[in-house]
């Protein structure tokens, strides 16, 4: 099998609180996070507030550097290396943000700003071959060019998230990390830009990571999920297994209450501590039994059709 | 008939600025009767949170109602005196937002500011304030009501800290709660609960509801009756079941199919603008995006028909409907 774009293994952001004067306290953010995102493919990351998603693209763009693990970017372990060390290596990942109109400088036209990482990443480009590539990728957005030479002020959040990704493409990166592409856009923009993810997966010839808490629009693109709950990956998989089959009671909560189902899973209030072992989810799951106690690993569901970290849904075979 | 408590009628805001007056709301039409549950719904600028600020004569510095009038129970609110304005605001209508933590005071503990707001809105002392606020929490299925009445905002989660504005907002037994996106902020997990509580506590206490999201899910869970916004206006209304089921205006059924994300399909989604609020829209504001158009939208206002049973959409045509 090729080489993954992205792995992630075992990664670690531990964060020290203090809560009160003298006491300090660890608090897991990541807490041994492992995925691939194979070439070709889109993985989606999903989870709620607190699940370590943001962070864990920080992380992988080396905003932040991790406090244990590994991050290999096209074999080559990224995780410790200094801003000057990475340079290299941005080129093959770029991010696209939540909100299009804080990530563009308003003095810029879209042009400009699409060039932008061409100057900075592709230095061997001369302005001819720049100014080609831009064309590509606004194009390759539908971004009609009466707009190129407009300042973000007069773009619409569709338009300018659509030039976010073209900026994002530009440098022909082998990885682009998507961070909530469309919360911040309206219910009418939202397939609009969903739709665009959709087409350029396959005319395009990088692996795409989509960080969301809006299942449904990671449903609509992924091809792999990997489920977060308080750092920990509870579950992962073929994202049409997950979606049709969810194995972990917290996947199976998550996707009801977003549907609006009322017959499914529900979860108790969130409580303000994890618990010290075992099952993170176990003080919410309406399934917790005393064994949830014990320290729950990440284990192949029986069909090998992805992880959970469950006892129950990884022990018990099917009559 | 059951007595209408929030009536709006052609309710124009208008701003002033230096390039021209911005027209927020165009022309507001609702009415909110006793005991009900009313939503709006509408993407970002399309005058749903103005509508409520103008229904609590709360609106921005500068902004004013420039046409129309917003009454209660017969009375209009744009000419309420002080005493009858702090009276209206609190006890009679209440009012949660969207993000929980801001809504309250960082420096006071929950108990202080449940109680702060009975004692300006209802008669009754400490004890009994204290009493209620107590009881608000139970209400709202919280386990520990003695834990989080001490606690302070930044120790709440953002799930317990809106159920503290929900309480609070009920400790005053108000007629009328108004809740702008009072769940978007939450996790999908807690956003069901929420709206859960909220629905049983307005039915429990006999208070009308009008809610507003840019999300029509939770308008469709949780209200009777829909309004849709667009342009500073409400260009459809009806029952859940006229608006989900039997949608007449074709932005309402355009938004249905934006919403739903069947995979393997391509998404839906509206073409071009949100139309400029610096013009007054004589014309249909959705024409330049709408795929029925034809030329009487060009050169007519859109009429506003009401169905025998109470469906209302602005649109010239009957749109046939889908199914």
């Amino acid at each position: 099998m090729a080489e993954p774009v992205l792995s992630v293994r075992d990664l670690h952001m531990t964060y020290r609180v203090r809560r009160s004067i003298g006491a300090v306290e660890e608090v897991r953010g990541v807490d041994g996070v492992s995925f691939d995102v194979p070439t070709g493919t889109t993985v989606g990351i999903v989870g709620e507030s607190g699940s370590g998603k943001s962070t864990i693209g920080r992380c992988v763009l080396g905003l932040t550097r991790p406090t244990g693990g590994e991050i290999q970017l096209l074999g080559t372990r990224i995780d410790s290396l200094s801003a000057r060390q990475l340079r290299p290596h941005r080129r093959h990942m770029q991010m696209v943000f939540q909100m299009p109109r804080r990530s563009f400088d308003p003095l810029l036209t879209v042009r400009r700003s699409v060039e932008q990482p061409l100057r900075r990443l592709r230095s061997e480009l001369d302005a001819d071959a720049r100014a080609t590539r831009v064309a590509e990728v606004l194009e390759a957005v539908k971004l009609g060019d009466d707009l190129w030479d407009r300042r973000p002020g007069e773009l619409s959040g569709g338009q300018l998230q659509r030039a976010a990704i073209a900026r994002a493409l530009a440098p022909e990166p082998a990885l682009v990390f998507l961070d909530e592409p469309t919360s911040a856009l309206d219910m009418s923009v939202r397939g609009e830009i969903l739709g665009l993810l959709m087409d350029l997966k396959d005319r395009v010839d990088a692996a795409f990571a989509f960080v969301s808490h809006d299942l449904e629009a990671v449903r609509a693109v992924a091809d792999e999920l990997v489920v977060l709950y308080l750092g920990q990956v509870v579950e992962q998989g073929p994202a049409g297994r997950v979606f049709a089959d969810p194995r972990h009671p917290y996947t199976q909560a998550l996707l009801a209450a977003g549907r609006f189902e009322t017959d499914g899973v529900t979860l108790g209030p969130r409580g303000d501590q994890e618990p010290a072992s075992g099952c993170r989810l176990a003080p919410r799951c309406p399934f917790a039994e005393p064994r949830c106690r014990e320290l729950q690993e990440l284990r192949p569901l029986q069909d090998e059709l992805g992880l959970a970290r469950c006892w129950k849904a990884t022990e018990t075979v099917d009559a | 008939m059951t007595e209408t408590l929030l009536s709006m009628v052609d309710v124009e805001v208008s701003i002033p600025t230096a390039n021209g007056d911005v027209v927020p709301l165009q022309g507001v039409d609702l009415d909110v009767r006793a005991g009900e549950t009313v939503g709006l719904v509408g993407e970002s600028g399309s005058g749903k949170s103005m509508t409520l600020r103008a229904a609590l004569r709360l609106l921005p510095e500068r902004a004013a109602v420039s046409r129309g009038d917003v009454r209660w129970r017969g009375r209009s609110v744009l000419r309420m005196e002080a005493a009858d304005l702090r009276r209206y605001r609190g006890a009679e209508v209440a009012m949660i937002f969207q993000d929980p933590v801001a809504a309250l005071n960082p420096m006071l503990t929950v108990e202080r500011q449940i109680v702060d707001t009975y004692l300006a809105n209802r008669e009754g002392d400490a004890t009994a304030a204290r009493e209620a606020a107590h009881a608000a929490l139970l209400g709202l299925d919280i386990p520990d009501p003695a834990g989080v009445l001490g606690r302070y905002p930044h120790q709440l989660s953002g799930g317990m800290a809106q159920r503290v504005n929900i309480a609070m907002a009920l400790v005053c037994e108000p007629d009328l709660l108004l809740a702008d996106e009072p769940t978007t902020g939450l996790d999908v997990t807690t956003q069901l609960q929420v709206l859960d509580l909220l629905e049983r506590r307005v039915r429990d206490e006999h208070a009308a509801l009008l809610f507003i999201s840019h999300d029509l899910r939770v308008v469709a869970r949780l209200c009777e009756r829909i309004g849709v916004m667009y342009a500073g206006r409400v260009v459809e209304f009806g029952t859940r079941e006229q608006i989900t089921q039997d949608p007449r205006h074709p932005y309402t059924r355009a938004l249905l199919s934006c919403a739903d994300l069947a995979p393997g399909r391509r998404p839906g989604f509206i073409r071009g603008q949100v139309p400029s609020l610096t013009i007054r829209h004589e014309l249909c504001p959705f024409r330049a995006r709408c795929d029925h158009v034809h030329d009487a939208c060009e050169r007519l206002p859109p009429p506003r028909r009401e169905t025998t049973d109470g469906h209302l959409a602005a649109c010239h045509l009957e749109v046939v409907p889908h199914g």
